[in-house]
This record gives structure tokens, sequence and C-alpha cells, in this order.
């Protein structure tokens, strides 16, 4: 008997992993059977509820198929169906589902009202193509993450990005660490991020992927290399959208976790609407602390006695978190003369301890920075505004942003906790310091669609950004204040086609940049730069691209897109950062030509079975990149237009599902970055020129795979198994081949394992999940010699009621 | 067709599951074999010429090599897969005697002593040292073990010091040194370092030192210090220059002074041009103490039209200076490239400094590429349009040869003279 169940486990196994393989057999000598021509006609209609409102996103599927799509706001869906006697259903959460049986033999039109109803997920997610997987086959090089199914986990935003193909953070250290995310190679602040289209940075400058609260996040776009225009950036590399729930229906959201290193972590988020009146109220609250007391392993403490440096493990003293974030949403829906007419006020305060500096040689025990923002913002939208298939969506914010570096301790700390006194501060090494920045921040939206036609439609998307940099010291006299003002205007205008039944979406659009800067501080002006561009001045730049997606067939579909991006200095690249990093008002903006290709499609040979896979090219050549360098006359650092970057990569993932209950997802992400810098600025040639860039990752991979199952233990219950794996190759911190090869600092191979095991309870209105980060305990580096946490373990407890 | 396809799902999968097959930790790959050029046993000393590189893109900074070399007459040398990339822990700004580097090492926590070795940098000896800011401080040496620092606290507002045992590698004293105040009122600080040289003559530290803001630079201040005690002697008051030519980074990578045989003390100094429009805009003055003086001679001044940028003993009668000056160069402006010079001052007329012809402008106003061992100069450069080289001047009859050349691409920083 034992014998026999251990066979048919056996044999489930093999099946479970040789299921993928025989069916990629099958599909290549099959595939030209799975083509042949079938008589299709169109299903389409709309899906309301009892109160006869739209129901937006709605489900509509035939049962036992791929085929599938989802409703538009207004409710409405059309379908391209197999001829035949068919079952379709229409679905959404919150919602009972209707099934309907239907002989389609001409196009159809078929109506659905749906009764409110608490449902899975999981039953609306396996049919169709969801959301986050329709911006994927969008025209342009984007990654979209789901969020809704990892609300569950305590893991950041930051961290679930992570998980992406091309997408590399790296981190300093644990919980509120500072990070670096790179798409594609091109980082920092050749990447800018929104939320809901509008810069996540008017919601106050503390406020990151690494705090905001996962539980107000539907999904997140990555746009790699082409930015669409209603995004109003000016990124270089990239940008990331943070997409919010949009529910319809009254909610309460609440969740807490604690864990490994006194870390906890508190989320809040509720609707209620008032159907009638369409008046709606929205908190949110997000807090995360943590003590980030990790164990840093074999780090040199002196031993008097001995006199010399002896390896110890110890526990980081000074690196304390917390992050709290509130803010009230208020306003009218889905009115006759606004479908969203929206005031917010946002509150956030960081305070964050320094424990560290450029490596972990250097200990700080005093030094700490507080980041305090209140934004306020008013948002409005209104589709056929004046005429008909003209949307209109305006935002308004301002941003009072208040940072202070405070290094006023003259101490000298060990990382055994002991200090000794000394003569200067402890990250500037001069005189004692309370720095504050004042850098109020407005911001203006305005983005327009209009749709022509319903194969040509056009966008036009202003976006203001004006920040003021007031800065002044507390303690040290010889700090000179200054008020000095940056603002942008982004102009964008995109015109969208699509042919063949959808198959085809060609876009088409231009960006224009202006950039006013004016200019009073005057102190170190033969390093700033401060002297030749003193007062006012105003350039203007241009970018342009377009993007081309062509669905051949579902499980074969092809795109290319290509952007002539430019990137803006940013306030503290012109301005500096008042402690380590000098203003340079002399700055260009950068540009970039960036060129995505790329294939993708679905392939679900029977219902349960699903594979979905992408794979692209890219290049990215960048001028002017604008690049921290080291100030000879002083050693502090200043931006600079010093270099010119190739990036050439590729990318794929591929993504396994078997029904519901199983999800293997890999993906690999390469690039090689090279300098196209021929010549030092004094004009004589650069032996680094088409080398390798360093200090940088260029290889590296996830894998993600995932175990659900409903109603294990009683109904409407959910049990979920995530294991995850992250390997990042190793890299030099120094230009690679110059030197001898012992002599060469490196950043070591990183292999890190995660699990997550979640459980739901009552259609997920009780939820709990555990989690273990950095399972066998390695010591991860992103940077040089800077120890991310060891082995650590989360709990958190969710309640969702709606 | 099927082949396409078979290929294309080949590849996918094998670009997507690379992880699995590259998850080892590789060492890196061990390229060509480390620089052959061992130093012979014969030879007592070597050079170690300093390199920068790159320009950093998207990283944090230059990175800098370090190749020993025995003979600077003949050859070219690469840094491929060559020399030492002391990025990591070492600056060029440093203290040299002996076989040993000894400085405040590049994240700032340690005082240490180290060898650059063929291919790796040795750890010595360090210890904890906060006292002093890495590169922002000068030094003397009493005896060949007795080194001492000397530098501003975090505001300015002390001059302090320590004495450092180098062979014990131990602080054996450490205080403030007894000078005026600045005037806190005037917002006057010290100058970061100041330059300090110890003078056997009379067993005197000479320190060099001002009163900041740059606005006010218009004199200066030298102390004499009793090394026993680290007390004060005497301060006088030097309004013939405006400067000393270094007050951040003492001497740590540029001679900005120096004893002659019979030891009298010389010191560059700078001053601001009249119509300066930047504070690079400087013309030069070579000031002396006498052997065993307290004071400046007032007889002895050589002004020089150009800006002293390094200053170096080449036979008692004469000094090899590093000036910068458009004028000479034909630079566009002060802050062009290549606009520096070498050429020979006579100490004894103060006559026109005689530049050496053959020698081409260099750049790099933050560099020291000359060495002067056994009557002979050799002097580095780095040139626009040839790559950069060293030159062989022979002091005694004024030949000049051009010797070891450096592959183009790099920036040459340093030459080192150090024991085997």
């Amino acid at each position: 008997m034992k014998k026999q169940i251990l066979l048919l486990v056996g044999v489930c196994c093999i099946r479970t992993i040789l299921c993928p393989c025989v069916w990629l057999i099958l599909f290549l000598t099959l595939y030209p059977l799975t083509v042949s021509a079938q008589q299709k006609v169109t299903l389409s209609g709309e899906v309301k509820n009892s109160s006869g409102e739209p129901v937006y996103p709605a489900t509509i599927a035939l049962e036992g198929t791929a085929t599938g799509t989802y409703t538009d706001e207004k409710g409405h869906y059309s379908l391209e169906a197999p001829a035949g006697k068919r079952t379709v259903v229409a679905s959404s959460v919150g919602y009972e589902p209707v099934k309907m049986e239907v002989d389609l033999r001409n196009n159809q039109i078929l109506h659905f009202i749906l009764k409110e109803k608490i449902i899975s997920l999981q039953g609306v997610d396996v049919y169709g193509k969801t959301k986050t997987q329709e911006t994927r086959e969008g025209v342009f090089n984007v990654s979209a993450v789901d969020i809704k199914s990892l609300v569950n986990t305590s893991a950041s935003l930051s961290h679930i990005v992570n998980r992406t193909t091309s997408v590399r953070i790296r981190e300093e250290g644990g919980v509120g660490s500072d990070f670096k995310l790179s798409i594609n190679g091109l980082s920092g602040n050749s990447v800018r991020y929104f939320i809901d289209g509008v810069p996540l940075s008017a919601m106050g400058g503390g406020i990151t992927l690494a705090n905001l609260p996962t539980n107000i996040v539907d999904r997140i776009e990555i746009y790699k290399g082409v930015v669409p225009t209603y995004l109003g950036s000016d990124a270089l590399g990239g940008a990331i959208n943070i997409i919010t729930k949009q529910e319809k229906r009254n909610y309460l959201d609440i969740s807490y976790g604690t864990g490994s290193f006194h870390t906890h972590k508190f989320d809040l988020n509720a609707q209620f609407v008032d159907t009638k009146t369409g008046f709606v109220v929205r908190p949110v609250i997000g807090l995360n602390y943590s003590q980030n007391d990790y164990t840093m392993r074999n780090m040199e403490v002196w031993d008097e006695e001995q006199r010399k440096y002896i390896e110890k493990d110890v526990k980081r003293f000074h690196d304390d978190y917390f992050s709290f974030i509130a803010q009230l949403e208020a306003g009218f829906v889905n009115r006759r003369w606004a479908d969203v007419l929206l005031v917010s006020a946002t509150w956030s305060k960081q305070n964050k301890e320094i424990q560290t500096g450029n490596v972990q040689t250097i200990v700080y025990g005093e030094a700490r920075r507080e980041r305090e923002s209140l934004n306020m913002s008013a948002q409005y939208r209104k589709r056929d505004l004046f005429i008909e298939k003209l949307d209109m969506n305006l935002s308004l914010s301002h941003t009072r942003d208040h940072s202070i570096t405070i290094d006023s301790a003259y101490r000298s700390y060990a990382w055994d906790g002991t200090f000794t006194e000394t003569y200067r501060n402890e990250i500037l090494k001069r005189g004692q310091m309370i720095r504050n920045y004042k850098r109020p921040l407005t911001v203006v939206r305005t983005n327009f669609d209009y749709a022509l036609h319903p194969q040509h439609t056009f966008n036009l998307n202003y976006l203001l950004n004006s920040i003021r940099n007031d800065r002044w010291d507390e303690i040290d006299t010889e700090f000179e204040p200054s008020k000095d003002v940056l603002t942008k205007h982004i102009t964008g205008l995109s015109y969208s086609q699509n042919f063949f039944d959808n198959r085809l979406n060609n876009s088409f659009f231009v960006k224009h940049y202006i950039n006013r800067l004016e200019v009073r501080q005057q102190d170190l002006y033969w390093i700033t730069g401060a002297r030749e561009e003193l007062g006012s001045s105003t350039t203007h730049y241009t970018g342009y691209g377009a993007g081309l997606r062509y669905l051949l067939h579902d499980i074969f579909s092809i795109k290319g897109s290509y952007e002539h991006s430019v990137r803006l200095p940013l306030a503290n690249e012109f301005l500096g950062n008042g402690t380590t990093i000098h203003p340079n008002f002399t700055l260009n903006p950068e540009n970039s030509d960036n060129y995505n290709s790329g294939l993708f499609g679905t392939w679900q040979p029977q219902p349960n079975h699903r594979l979905y896979y992408e794979a692209g090219f890219f290049v990215r050549k960048v001028r002017d990149f604008i690049h921290l360098v080291l100030s000879e006359s002083d050693g502090l650092a200043q931006y600079s237009n010093v270099e010119n970057v190739t990036i050439k990569g590729m990318e794929s993932e591929v993504k396994y599902e078997y029904s519901d209950l199983f999800q293997l997802i890999t993906n690999c992400s390469y690039q090689d970055a090279r300098s196209k810098t021929e010549f030092y600025q004094d004009g004589t040639p650069q032996i680094t020129y088409n080398n390798k860039i360093p200090n940088q990752p260029w290889l590296y991979s996830n894998v993600e795979a995932t175990l659900s199952r409903h109603n294990l233990l009683q109904k409407d219950t959910r049990l979920r198994l995530s294991y995850y794996y992250q390997y990042v190759h190793w890299f030099f911190l120094t230009w690679e081949g110059y030197g001898s090869l012992k002599s060469k600092a490196t950043i070591p191979t990183q292999h890190a394992h995660n699990l997550a095991f979640s459980y739901s309870m009552k259609n997920e209105k009780y939820n709990i999940s555990v989690e273990c980060n950095n399972l066998t305990n390695r010591r991860l580096h992103d940077n040089y010699k800077l120890q991310k946490p060891g082995r650590s373990f989360f709990c958190k407890f969710r309640l969702f009621i709606h | 067709m099927k082949k396409m396809k078979f290929y294309l799902w080949a590849f996918l999968m094998v670009f997507a599951t690379l992880s699995f097959v590259a998850c080892s930790d590789d060492d890196p790959d061990p390229g060509k074999p480390d620089n052959p050029d061992k130093p012979d046993a014969q030879v007592t000393t070597h050079f170690d010429l300093w390199v920068s590189m790159g320009g950093g893109s998207m990283t944090s900074s230059d990175a800098y090599l370090v190749r020993s070399v025995t003979d600077l007459t003949q050859g070219e040398i690469d840094f491929i897969n060559e020399g030492v990339d002391v990025t990591e822990l070492l600056h060029r700004e440093t203290i040299v005697k002996g076989k040993y580097y000894y400085q405040i090492r590049a994240d700032g926590t340690r005082f240490g002593k180290y060898r650059i070795l063929e291919n790796e940098i040795e750890v010595v000896a360090e210890f904890p040292f906060t006292t002093l800011k890495d590169r922002r401080h000068t030094h003397a040496w009493l005896d060949d073990k007795i080194l001492v620092l000397i530098g501003s606290n975090g505001d300015s507002s002390k001059v302090l010091w320590v004495k450092v045992d180098t062979e014990s590698m131990t602080i054996i004293g450490e205080g403030e040194l007894d000078l005026p105040a600045p005037d806190a009122d005037a917002k006057e600080t010290f100058s970061t370092s100041g330059i300090a040289v110890y003078r056997k003559a009379d067993g005197m530290i000479l320190y060099s030192y001002l009163y900041n803001p740059t606005s006010s630079r218009n004199h200066f201040y030298m102390a004499f210090i009793d090394p026993a005690d680290m007390s004060t002697k005497k301060i006088v008051k030097e309004e013939r220059a405006s400067f000393m030519a270094g007050t951040a980074f003492g001497e740590l990578l540029q001679e900005k002074s120096f004893f002659t045989s019979n030891g009298d003390y010389y010191l560059a100094c700078s001053n601001p041009l009249p119509d300066a429009t930047s504070s690079t805009q400087q013309s030069g003055t070579l000031l002396r103490i006498k052997s065993g003086a307290m004071e400046f001679d007032p007889d002895f001044a050589i002004d020089t039209d150009s800006k002293i940028v390094v200053a170096s003993n080449l036979d008692d009668s004469k000094a090899l200076i590093y000036f910068q000056d458009p004028v000479v160069t034909g630079a566009p402006n002060w802050g062009s490239f290549f606009n520096c010079y070498y050429a020979i001052l006579d100490l004894k007329n103060g006559a026109i400094p005689q530049i050496i012809n053959g020698l081409p402008f260099c750049s790099g106003t933050f560099s020291q590429r000359s060495v002067i061992i056994d009557n002979k100069a050799y002097i580095g450069v780095y040139p626009e349009t040839e790559e950069p080289a060293v030159y062989i001047y022979d002091i005694a009859s004024g030949n000049l040869e051009k010797g070891l050349t450096i592959r183009q691409g790099y920036a040459f920083e340093r030459i080192l003279v150090l024991e085997d």
C-alpha cells in the first residue's frame, strides 16, 4: 500500500513536472491544426448590477475555454468567439456569477445583470486576460504586477517590483533603507514614479515604493524605455505607475504585521460610498517601524589588548526607521457633472537613523534624517466632456516638504556600539550641522483622451512641476541659506491606431519639455557654476517615439517601440543635498534613444493548463549621462554630464499555470552596459571606451512558485504557499580587466530564498500570513560591503470587510 | 517552420531558466597572468606610478591603479590585468616613507601602514583614527619612525596634532596647537591643514597656516613649534604673499616646500591676480627661511607671474617648478586643460623661470609626477596629443630624454619612490 502511494505520488510529481514539457511538444506538433480556420462571431453587450450601474471590471468568458474579456468602465464588452453552443459566464468580484447558454451562429448581443455577493478572486482570474496581462500586451514594453494577490503578505511594493523582469533594486540595508531601482540597467533618477498618473513625489518626498501601503494598490505598471504621454514624464530609462484600487462599494481593509528585527507594519484602507449622492470618503493609514537590529557578520572591531582588528558578529544599533502616512480623500463619484471629483490631504513623516556610510566600515551612532510632508490635492475626471468621446482628467497638488539632516555629535562609533569623543561630526567630518530643506512642490496635470473614431484615439497631457529649494542650517553659521526655483513644463501628444479587430496597434507621440531654473545660492560657485547661471534661464527640449504591436495569434505576437527620451535634471542634481553633494547649475538634460522589441503569447492547450511567455531585446543609447563625480578640490561629490553609455540586453519570462492550483514564474534579465565615452573632458582618449560599466548587476533571475488551494479545511478558505528565489550574478566594483585580479573588489553572487504562507477564511475576510525571508541565512549584498538582513520571519493579520 | 518554432521555444526556455545553470558562485575569470615585472632584488628602490581611469560612468568614482617599476628610462606600461586596483582602500593623497604608505584610509576610519605589492595591497597595521580627516591634514617626520600629523578640527576652530610611532603603530601623543584662536565674530576659521615640516637644524617644526575666509586672505603665518611638547615658540606674520600654495591637503599629494642641503627652507606661496574672476587665477611667490632662523628671510622673495603648483629642490641652487598659467601655455583660460608647464627657477638670482624645452604642456593641477634622484629629475607628463610619459632631465647637463611611456587612456597622476 505504501509502495502504491509512493508510486502514485511519484507519478503525480512526474506528471506535474512533465506536463508543461509534454504540452510544449504537443504544441509544436499540433500547432498547425489548432490554428485551422474556424468560424467566429462577435458577442457583445453590457453587464450591470441590480441597481442598473455598470459593473467594471467584469469578466465575460466562455466556460471551459481560454476565451474571455473584460468590461470597460461603462460595463460594455465585446468578445470574439467560435460559433456553436457555448456557456457564457459573467462574473466580478463581489457578485454572484451568471451563466447563460447560447447558440452562437451570428453576431449576438447578450446582457447580464449581476447580483451582489462576495466571491473568490481566484474564481475570476482563471478566465480570459486580466488587466495586468492586457497592460503587458500593450504597444509598449511594459511589465505589470498584480498586487491584489500579494496583499496578504508583508512584502513591500519595492520587494514585489524587484521580482519583475529587468527590474533590479539595490538596497543598502533593511526596512526603510535607501534603495536604487534600475530598469533595463538605467537606475536612480532615470526612473520616474507615478501614482495614478501623478508624480509620486507629490504625495510627499519621503513616500516611496518601500513604505506606501500595499492594500491601496491594484497593480503596478513598469514601463521600460518608452513611457506613454499620459504619464507626463521626462524619464530616461522608464517609469513606474502605481494604479490604486477603484472599488465601487464600501469596504474596510486593515492589517497588522510584525516580525524580526522589531519590525511592525500597520495599514488601513477604507471606503464609504453613498450610492444615492455619490459621496465617497476614503481614509488611508500606513505605518512602518523597524529597529533593523539584524546581525552584521564578520565585522571588524578594534581589540585594544591585541591592538588589532578582530572579526565579530555584531548587531546594528542605530538603524531605527519610522514611517507614517495618513491620507483622507473625499468627494463625489459617478455624478452627471463629474465622474470623479475628489479632494485629499496627505500627511507623512519619516524618521531614519543612519547606521553606516557608503561602506560598512563607516559606522554612525547619532546621525539621523527626519522628513515631514503635507500634501493637498484635488482631482476631477469627466468622460464625454463637452463632446462625446472626450475624456478629461485634471489634478492639482501642492506639497510642503521639510527634511532635516541632523549630524551634530562629535563622536566616532564602532560596530560594538562604543564610541570615542572626537572633533568632528559623523557624516561630513566637519562642524555640527542641523541642515534644513524646505522644498514646496506644485504639480498640475491635465490629461485629455479623445476617440475620434474607434480606431483612432488621441491623448494630450500637460504636467507642471515646480519645486522651490529653501535651505538653511540651524547650527552651521558658514552654511549660506538660499532659495532656488526649478520649474518643468512637460507636454505630450500621442495618436494611437488600431486595425484588424484590434490586432494591430500603433502609437506615435511627441513630448516637449521646458526647464526653468532660478538660481540664488552663491556659495561654492566655482564648483556649482552658480555665477555662470546666475538669475533665471529657460531651456526647451523635444522627445518623440512610436510603438507597434501585432497580435498574430494568442500564442504568438510581436511588438516594438522606440523613444528619444529626455530627462531633465532633478532638483537635487541641480541643487545638491546640502551635505555630501554640491549643486551644479550647468547641468544639461540626459537624453537617450531607447529601442525595444519583443514577442509574447499565451498558450492554453487544455482548460486547466496555461503557459504565458514573453521575451524582449532592448537597446539604450544614453548621452550626457548625469553622473555623480567626486570633486577634486574638496572631496565631495557633484552631478555632472560626463558620460555616454550604451546598454544592450535581453529579458524573458515564462509563466505556467495549472488551473488556480499552481503557478510557476521564472524570468531572467541580461544586460551589457558599455561606456561610450571616448574622451576625457580634456580631450584625451579614455581607456575605458567600450568597456563594461562596473558596479552594476548584469545578470539576474527570479523564480516564483505558488501553490493555492481553495476550501482546503473549510468552505470559503484559501491557502497559498509561495516560494521565491532570486539570483544575482557577481560583478566588479571598478572597471573589469584593469589591475590584477587579486586586487579587484567584487560584489558577490546573491542567492536569496524566501517562503510565504498565507491562509484566508470567509472569502478573504480574515487572512493570516507567515513568511521567511533569506531562508538559508546567506550573507547578501546589493552594494559593496553593505550587508542586508539575514534570515527573518514575519507574520501578518489582515481583515477585509466589504 | 517547425524548426523555427523549435529554436524559438528552445531559446525561450533556455534563457528563462538560465538561473538554474548559472547559480554557482563562479570565481572571477582569471584572465591574463599578473604583472610579470618582478622588481630586481639588487635594486633598492622602485617607482610606483599612479593612474586614474574611467571617469566612473554610472559608478561612484574614478578607479585608481598603481604599478611598480624599477626603471623609468624605457618601455611602455599598461594596466590591463596588471598593477593594483587601490580604489577600495587607498587615497592618492598619502605619506610615504621607506617601504610603506601611511594614510587615513579611504573610508576615513583608520590610520594604516600599507605596502603595495606586485598585485595586492598588504595591510601591515591599522588602528582606529578619527582625530583628523582623511586627506585633510599635513605631516612632518621627526625621525625615521615618529610622524606628526596636523590638521584642523571639524569646524576649523582649533588645530590638532597627533604623534604616531610608525614602528609600533601607536599614538604617542596628541593635543591642540596653542595658536591664536580665529576671530569668531568675523566668522574666521583655521585653514584645513596648513603645511608642516621638521627642521633638523634646530629640531623645530615649521608650520605655516592662515585664517579663512578666502576673501580676507592677504597674509599668512608661520609658527615655530617645539616637537617635544608641541608648544608654539614663535609666530611670524608674512604679508609678501597672500597664502601658502597649499592650504587644504598639506603635502600629501604635492610638494609645496623643500629644504636645501644647508638647511634653508623654501615655501611656495600664492597671490590672487588683481583682476581675478576665479580663485584659481594666481601668481606665485617663493619665500625662504634660513637655516635655524625664526623668521622669513626679508631679503628673499622670488615672484613668478605663473601660479606655483609643485615646487621641488633640484640641486640646492635651482628648483623644479610645475606652474599653471594660460599666458604661457596659450590655453583659453585658467580653468582649461593642458594649462601647466615645468620650468626651472634659479634660487640664487631669482631670474625668470626657464621653461624646460621639449616637455609638452600638461593637464592636472592635482598631481605630482616628478621625483628627483641621483642628479636626475624624472618628470612625468600628461600631454594632449601624446601618450603620458616620463622624461629624464639630467640636472648637470640639462639634457632631456624621453623614457617610459604609459599607454594612452589613463590619467597619469603620481610618481612615488619607495624602498623595495
